[in-house]
């Protein structure tokens, strides 16, 4: 049978409303495409001197994303060169519905990015800065570009970007597509909303620019979009002046008053980044940093004396104590003690510090991202909640953690809204979420143990429940995880959309098993 | 698969190649990723091609293009030594005999200086950097067979193991070796573990003359090849010279070295010199450019964007009567 006789309905909508009830919940990798199409489509892809890679080595390399769970094989692979080869491309999957997936920096965990047949489309071949407006500050990039490599030319004129992922190989097209979140987010929001105008190509393989004011619902619907409504080939975003920054680490016992203070901050615009960053529940890091010694000094004078956190001495005396009290736990105490070895220095090289002040912090973050928490397999659930869920939807995904692994660590930020804004809709900003979101990845610490992918994904699938019992959202939104879009927002917004794709991208070609 | 295919990708294991996570972080200082945008010609693209079962023939590309300057190495998370990875997937590739002779000669002496063959190929600079370095007790060494030595192990040779023990034996007594070939660097390390081993901007910059001459408007071009090799020690090192005489560097914002690629003595290569410079030279306006390597050096005076172009060993005034004899000429 081959694809153009069955409906795309068949194909492609396989995650109806209640897949997921009473069968176990496993990991499940889409349907592999059949290729039925395929060589039509590369002949009159080459036709037009497009080059397509069908090397089985190289389509190897592109199997899997950062999670290394999902695993898929495209058919080919094309490196993305422009807007026009791109929508070339488009135009014939449509005729021959062949689907393409895009993948910027790859760095999706639940295989959002990985291609189960068809055409993988890599964007980071279109890497270009195009035009950096000081006077306006503004950079126009190709979207396949890594945030770092966009952040090292802004550097050259003293400039940089506003907020990315801490993650140098994310892309900004990627990042666009799913949210973004930095330690500044609670200040300067998530990374899609700092967009200013795009360059994208349609599903069905129209150029178009969008913005606020030009094409605003494709705007809208691009931005967080999740590669569904268009491929991301051009950005214009807002950036500033590049300022090394002072970071100051408070830590706390006590994961709830941890959360309560970061809340604290977030809500007072304290300080100009924050996040809380935790060796399992024991070690609750709140770190503040500051682009200014005139923030710095407001944050001493009129916060830090409401925060419940300690300096690194009363931490340790603390610790000291408490531990003593229970000797039968110094195995924990000893990990405990071993990763605060290990980190403090990594997060503080003599060589990115200049007069006390770290400069390149998205280095210095990343590296120890992935020198520490890294791996080839990462299995990185997380909620996004609005500001009253917050704490208690983290404190339970904590108890799950807890439950399934002997070490992790928890990220939290919190994430400034830029109003009401359609995109946020069926997105990983919260519905219920007003003026902020927060949101928390609970990261398990694999190291060399062999947990079966069935206890991972037991392991996701219970944190995963707490978004559907709480009405929350998640950060990674979409690939293995689709079904429980539809369980947390419903059928009614999920077919809202859906309709939506489908007007889009009649042959729903363009990421197909990512989101519907 | 064949006996051969077995074999052969089998090469690559030394490098700890099955650590890579894919992370792609290599590839933001990787020079030909900078002009290709193709992450199979990369360090992490080769890494995860033997990983799916790949061979170093289906890889030939991947590994001819590679320009050897260490900075994947220097920023892998995982540890991968990348370095490894291509050399010996060369070896695997051009499955040549080991190569023979390659002990030099000179005065025997605990601190000897290896100008490499571009310093050796340049009698002006050869003699500033020898007379330089003989004050501080560095006596220059015939090290033409090590170069030669270094250009195929470079393209896939290996030494021949009675030929590498002879060598290791004739430097007993030696305690220091400034060499300009960076690439030597870690083979030196390796086979001399007892004997320090610097680069020629190292040793250079550790005399005062040499770095009060340095200015705030230079910008400084370190050889990639030995900065990468000792990557945590230099970052420091040159990070507080940077610091000390306000210069500028070739790095980038992961304090890896940004290469010219002229050093590559790989003939297939696929790396434009000259577009690396420009991208070092991006939005910087120095006054003065000064290099640590004469490959880097070449490379900068072609360039049309730059502007005074020296040598680190032109950075010191030696009057002529004192410059060392003609020591490359013996
Ligand atoms: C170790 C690690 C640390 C992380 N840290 C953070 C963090 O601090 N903050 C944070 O926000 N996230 C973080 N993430 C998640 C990840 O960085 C984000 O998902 C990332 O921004 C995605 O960017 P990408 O380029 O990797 O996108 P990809 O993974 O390549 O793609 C993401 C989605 O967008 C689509 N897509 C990609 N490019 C385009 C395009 N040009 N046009 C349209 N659609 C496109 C893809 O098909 C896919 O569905 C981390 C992930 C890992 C593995
Ligand atoms: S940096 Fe290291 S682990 Fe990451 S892709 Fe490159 S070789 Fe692999
Ligand atoms: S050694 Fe240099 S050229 Fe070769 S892969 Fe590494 S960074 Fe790229």
């Amino acid at each position: 049978m081959t694809t153009a006789n069955i409906s795309s309905t068949d194909i492609l909508d396989h995650v109806a409303p209640d897949s997921l009830k009473g069968i176990p919940r496993r990991q499940t990798n889409p349907a592999r495409w059949n290729g039925g199409s395929w060589g039509a489509f590369t002949d009159a892809l080459r036709s037009q001197n497009i080059e397509i890679c069908e090397k089985k080595q190289t389509c190897r390399v592109y199997a899997v994303d950062s999670g290394g769970l999902a695993s898929g094989l495209p058919h080919g692979v094309a490196l993305a060169r422009s807007a026009e080869q791109i929508s070339a491309i488009l135009k014939q999957a449509q005729l021959h519905r062949v689907p393409v997936t895009v993948k910027g920096g790859g760095l999706t965990t639940e295989g959002e990015s990985v291609a189960f047949g068809g055409l993988q489309l890599d964007m980071r071949a279109m890497n270009r800065v195009l035009s950096v407006d000081a006077k306006n500050m503004t950079v126009r990039a190709q979207a396949g570009i890594y945030w770092h490599t966009l952040g090292e030319v802004l550097r050259r004129d003293g400039l940089d970007y506003l907020s990315a992922p801490l993650n140098m190989t994310s892309s900004v097209g990627g990042t666009l597509s799913v949210g973004g979140i930095d330690i500044n987010s609670p200040r300067l929001g998530c990374s899609a909303d700092q967009a200013v105008s795009l360059q994208v190509v349609t599903p069905t393989g129209e150029i178009k620019e969008c913005s606020e004011s030009e094409n605003p619902e494709l705007f809208e619907r691009v931005l967080l979009g999740y590669g569904q409504f268009g491929v991301i080939t051009e950005a214009s975003m807002r950036i500033r002046k590049f300022t090394p920054l002072t970071m100051h680490y408070f830590y706390y016992g006590s994961l709830r008053e941890a959360m309560e203070d970061l809340q604290l901050l977030v809500r007072g615009d304290a300080a100009d980044y924050c996040g809380i960053l935790t060796v399992l529940d024991k070690a609750v890091n709140l770190l503040v940093a500051f682009d200014s010694d005139e923030r710095e000094r407001a944050f001493f004078s009129g916060w830090r004396g409401r925060l419940r956190g300690h300096g690194q001495l009363g931490f340790a005396l603390r610790m000291t104590w408490h531990y003593a009290l229970r000797p039968w736990r110094i195995g924990e105490a000893l990990y405990l003690l071993g990763r605060k070895r290990a980190l403090e220095p990594a997060f503080k090289p003599e060589h990115h510090l200049e007069k006390n002040k770290i400069v390149d912090r998205t280095v210095v973050f990343s590296n120890s991202v992935w020198k520490f928490w890294g791996g080839k397999r990462m299995v990185i659930p997380d909620l996004a909640t609005s500001a009253e869920k917050f704490v208690e939807a983290i404190e339970r995904g904590n108890a799950v953690c807890r439950k399934y692994f002997p070490r992790y660590t928890l990220y939290c930020v919190g994430i400034k809204l830029s109003g009401r804004r359609e995109r946020y809709e069926l997105s990983c900003i919260p519905p219920d979420a007003e003026g902020f979101a927060y949101g928390c990845e609970f990261e398990p610490i694999l190291g060399g143990e062999d947990y079966s992918r069935e206890y991972l994904q037991a392991f996701k699938n219970e944190i995963y429940d707490i978004g559907v019992e709480m009405k929350t959202s998640y950060y990674r939104f979409g690939g293995m995880m689709k079904g429980y879009i539809r369980r947390v927002f419903g059928d009614e917004l999920v077919e809202k959309h859906l309709a939506m794709k489908r007007a889009a991208d009649p042959a729903m070609i363009l990421n197909p098993d990512v989101i519907f | 698969m064949n006996t051969t295919d077995m074999e052969t990708s089998n090469r690559g294991a030394g490098s700890g190649y099955e650590k890579c996570t894919g992370c792609a972080v290599c590839t933001l200082t990787c020079p030909v990723w900078h002009q290709t945008r193709d992450i199979i010609l990369t360090a992490g693209g080769r890494s995860r091609v033997l990983q799916s079962g790949g061979t170093p023939e289906e890889m030939r590309e991947s590994i001819t293009a590679c320009v050897l300057c260490g900075a994947c190495a220097a920023v892998c998370p995982a540890g991968v030594d990348t370095v490894a990875l291509t050399t010996e997937l060369r070896a695997a590739l051009a499955a040549r005999a080991p190569r023979g002779s390659f002990s030099g000669g000179g005065k025997p002496s605990a601190k000897l200086f290896f100008p490499g063959a571009a310093l050796r190929g340049n009698g002006e600079l050869l003699r500033r950097a020898a007379s330089l370095l003989e004050t501080d007790g560095f006596t220059l060494f015939d090290d033409a067979g090590l170069s030669e030595l270094a250009g195929e192990m470079e393209t896939g040779g290996r030494p021949e193991p009675e030929e590498l023990k002879n060598f290791i034996h004739s430097m007993s007594g030696v305690t220091e070796i400034a060499a300009a070939d960076g690439f030597l660097h870690r083979y030196l390390r390796q086979w001399l573990p007892a004997v320090r081993v610097s680069g020629l901007g190292e040793a250079l910059l550790r005399k005062r003359e040499i770095k009060n001459a340095l200015k705030a408007g230079d910008l400084y071009i370190i050889e990639t090849r030995g900065y990468h090799a000792a990557h945590t020690r230099l970052v420091t090192f040159y990070d507080r010279m940077r610091l000390e005489t306000g210069c500028g560097l070739n790095t980038s914002l992961q304090r890896a070295a940004i290469p010219t690629g002229a050093a590559s003595r790989q003939t297939v290569g696929r790396l434009d010199t000259a577009e690396q410079a420009r991208w070092i030279l991006h939005k910087r306006r120095p006054a003065r450019i000064v290099a640590e390597s004469v490959e880097d050096l070449e490379v900068f005076k072609r360039t049309p964007e730059s502007p005074e172009v020296i040598h680190i060993a032109e950075l010191a005034r030696i009057p002529q009567s004192e410059l060392a004899g003609t020591r490359d000429e013996r």
